[in-house]
């Protein structure tokens, strides 16, 4: 009997029930679809951050003194490929070498004695125990390097940087000598910072040149972190074990500082705080701004899909009086409509969620030219969520309708 | 129709149906308020998410043509220029410490707390106390809170270390200390070496030649580093609460509609009946849209107040600041509650008013 009295309701009532199933599926869709962003956005724009350059800094140890005197300590190359070999291996994302030494350059208008800088611009190195390779090379830590021409590929090539170049006079496709060898300016590269004044090139050419072999003066590695918090500024000498663990198994920028310090030989490994300590504070802003957007949005689209369906259920007061009057309990008259709503909340709930795929792969796809990944999770929530709504919103008007007096409704008057 | 009929029908109408009104209200209200605080977020999150970022630092560097310095007032000449945000000064020398040469970097010490360093004891209060690098702690084997002899030209100074920088660039290996300790240590009294300028993102290139217009020494270069990338990530997020925004708008639009719907639903009856009494069309839409513009003014004064107070309370949460709503979003909030709830029980009358009187009066 009830299924039958469902499907007459719903068979008689066709625009209304369209008019409830469509509002709880596009207020789910809402929902899902903003939790779905939640859920990604600090991955997501935790990567965009990471345009900003290096997060952590690997320089050679120093004691004493030498620092400071121009004492030169070098870092192996060998050591570099061993940074994919720490704990959180997977969270960087880059790592450049530098070489710094120096050169007498003579060009068209001056002869200039300049810092000879070796370096990799794209490079591929090999995943250690795997058959695989990874980008490595100032693209991957300093994207917003601007190099017009190209980079050398051997020793014959060099690449100035802008205000240098003026010095010397020298344009890409000219020959100058560095230390009385001659070299082709393959590039010119503008970074607003001190590369302007240096000269770069191929870091094995000036390793040989300089009889550095496989030696680097310093690294910059850019990693995806988690943000710092309270528990990240604690000194890990001052941790117990348990801490210590916590501290080493969580992705702060300061635990990937330690790992890499540890795989490097005679290294003194340190963020760059300016980066690091930015980036933590705008991704807390934005995961605190998209749950509070979250919470309003939850919550006004509730309210609006439970004005719908009291506006309907109010015109079906006529309809509760009869059946009231034909002797039916409250108990019954209750169980319908609660159905009803639940029919009404598990279709509006599943469409809601597949509408939400579409509007989250679509804003997904524009912001970060990525899709967003749906979470299987999301399903039941947004059905359990639908189905809230939906109950609430049948339960209010038919509590109202139950308690009138069923002669008054059947009058016509409320 | 008379117009004291209209508005005696319409006062009826609104009396008795109190409630639905009132519901239908709640729905434009929630869709306004919703609509406003998106609005007003998005507006507001680039000013919010820059002020975060000024700790990249800064986006234009000033620095002497050749050898040279600045004058002191060449500071304030560049903050006063247009679109500058921020403009700081430093002092750039040496001084010896064990006939080791040191380097001494004198800056605004306001300045500091907000350049994302890491500080390792105390900030420095007296007149003597100064920072020191994080290198120099093991270089020069220091302590917090001990005492330094710094030496120039014949001319010694003590000072104590109160604690220690650490940033990851070269601050690491120098003497950190305010602007008049580094004129007295470094003996170039009312000289800055470098001006450290934070422009509007995007009017970097007027504000580089208005520097180099108003000093005739200086080279200007822009931080590509902090220019390009801030201008990307701003511009991403932004991008991205438009998008939620037109979501939240198209959603809101459309639970508005199917409120305003069901209320028309309800009254085929009723409009059966007014084009029974001999209603024309035009009276019958001209009575539901009075209505609707009535419901329309209620629910975008009632959203916008609503949508304002939400937006101030998500920028308080999420930023600890509140945000200034530009002037033509109230009036666009009004404007947004009538259309919506026009456009949403226009359709439904529309269709109500194709059905023949008789069919829906007799129920069916």
């Amino acid at each position: 009997m009830l299924f039958n009295i469902m499907k007459r309701s719903f068979a008689n009532q066709k625009k209304a029930m369209a008019l409830m199933i469509v509002s709880i599926a596009v207020g789910t869709a809402l929902a899902a679809s903003l939790i779905t962003i939640s859920f990604e956005i600090e991955g997501k724009v935790s990567k965009e951050l990471r345009s900003f350059g290096a997060n952590i800094i690997v320089e050679p140890k120093v004691e004493g003194l030498a620092d400071i005197s121009g004492q030169k300590r070098y870092l192996r190359s060998e050591d570099i490929v061993k940074t994919k070999t720490i704990f959180w291996r997977h969270n960087i994302i880059g790592v450049a070498p530098f070489l710094e030494t120096d050169a007498r350059l003579a060009g068209k208008a001056n002869t200039v004695d300049a810092r000879l800088v070796g370096s990799w611009y794209e490079r591929e190195l090999p995943l250690p125990g795997e058959n695989k390779t990874f980008p490595a090379g100032i693209k991957t830590v300093s994207p917003w390097w601007s190099l017009s021409g190209s980079w050398p590929a051997d020793a014959g090539g060099m690449v100035i940087g802008a205000s240098l170049a003026a010095r010397l006079g020298v344009r890409p496709g000219d020959m100058l000598t560095a230390d009385g060898k001659e070299v082709t300016v393959t590039g010119i590269l503008e970074t607003g910072g001190v590369e302007d004044g240096q000269a770069f090139m191929d870091l094995e050419a000036v390793q040989k040149a300089k009889g550095l072999e496989g030696k680097v003066s310093r690294l910059y590695v850019s990693a995806l972190t988690t943000p710092m918090d309270a528990f990240a500024y604690k000194d890990p000498a001052t941790m117990s074990k348990a801490e210590y663990e916590k501290w080493y198994c969580t992705g702060y920028v300061t635990s990937i500082a330690k790992q890499v310090e540890e795989v490097f030989a005679g290294s003194r490994v340190k963020p760059i705080w300016q980066v690091a300590e930015t980036e933590g504070k705008v991704l807390e802003r934005l995961r605190i701004l998209i749950y509070l957007l979250c919470a309003a949005t939850l919550t006004a689209s509730a309210i609006g899909v439970s004005t719908t369906m009291i506006m309907t259920l109010l015109r079906r007061i006529e309809e509760i009086g009869l059946m009231k009057a034909l002797g039916a309990h409250r108990g019954k008259v209750i169980t319908i409509f609660l159905s009803e709503g639940m029919v009404i909340g598990l279709i509006g709930g599943v469409l809601g969620y597949l509408l939400s795929i579409g509007a989250a792969e679509f804003i997904g796809a524009k912001v970060f030219h990525t899709g967003l990944e749906q979470r299987a999770i999301l399903f039941p929530i947004a059905l359990i969520n639908a189905l809230v709504i939906a109950v609430a919103g049948t339960i209010l008007p038919i509590r109202r309708a139950l308690s009138i007096r069923p002669s008054i409704v059947l009058k016509g008057a409320e | 129709m008379k117009k004291r009929w209209f508005l005696f029908f319409f006062r009826k109408s609104v009396a008795q149906r109190r409630g639905r009104v009132a519901i239908a209200s709640a729905a434009v209200t929630l869709a306004v308020a919703l609509m406003t605080a998106m609005i007003g977020v998005t507006v507001g999150i680039r000013e919010k998410l820059g002020s975060e970022l000024k700790a990249y630092g800064a986006n234009i560097i000033v620095s002497p043509l050749r050898e040279g310095d600045f004058a002191y007032d060449a500071l304030a000449m560049i903050a006063k220029l247009p679109s500058v945000e921020d403009a700081t000064g430093q002092v750039l020398g040496n001084t010896f410490v064990d006939q080791q040469a040191i380097e001494v970097i004198g800056i605004d010490a306001k300045k500091i707390s907000s350049m994302g360093w890491r500080i390792f004891g105390k900030w420095p209060e007296g007149n003597d106390e100064i920072l020191a690098g994080i290198n120099l702690k093991a270089a020069l084997r220091l302590q917090e809170g001990q005492r330094i002899f710094v030496e120039k030209d014949g001319t010694k100074k003590e000072l104590v270390i109160s604690g220690f920088v650490e940033k990851g660039g070269a601050e690491d290996r120098a003497l950190i200390m305010t602007i008049r300790q580094a004129w007295t240590v470094t003996g170039t009294e009312g000289r800055l070496q470098s001006i450290l300028v934070r422009g509007k993102s995007g009017q970097l290139e007027t504000i580089g030649a208005a520097i180099r217009s108003a000093l005739d020494n200086a080279a200007v270069k822009t931080v590509r580093q902090v220019a390009l990338a801030e201008e990307s990530l701003l511009g991403k997020i932004q991008l991205l609460m438009m998008l939620v925004t037109l979501v939240v708008i198209f959603a809101s639009a459309i639970s508005v509609t199917s409120t305003m719907g069901a209320n028309v639903l309800e009254r085929r009856e009723e409009i059966g009946l007014m084009k029974a009494l001999g209603a024309t069309r035009r009276n019958i839409s001209l009575f539901y849209m009075a209505e609707a513009v009535l419901i329309g003014i209620i629910g975008g004064l009632a959203g916008y107040a609503l949508g304002f107070l939400s937006a101030q309370a998500i920028s308080k949460g999420a930023f600890n600041s509140y945000i200034g709503i530009p002037l033509p979003i109230p009036l666009a909030a009004l404007c947004m509650g009538v259309i919506v709830a026009i456009g949403s029980s226009y359709f439904p009358v529309r269709g109500a008013m194709k059905y023949d009187p008789a069919i829906i009066l007799r129920g069916e």
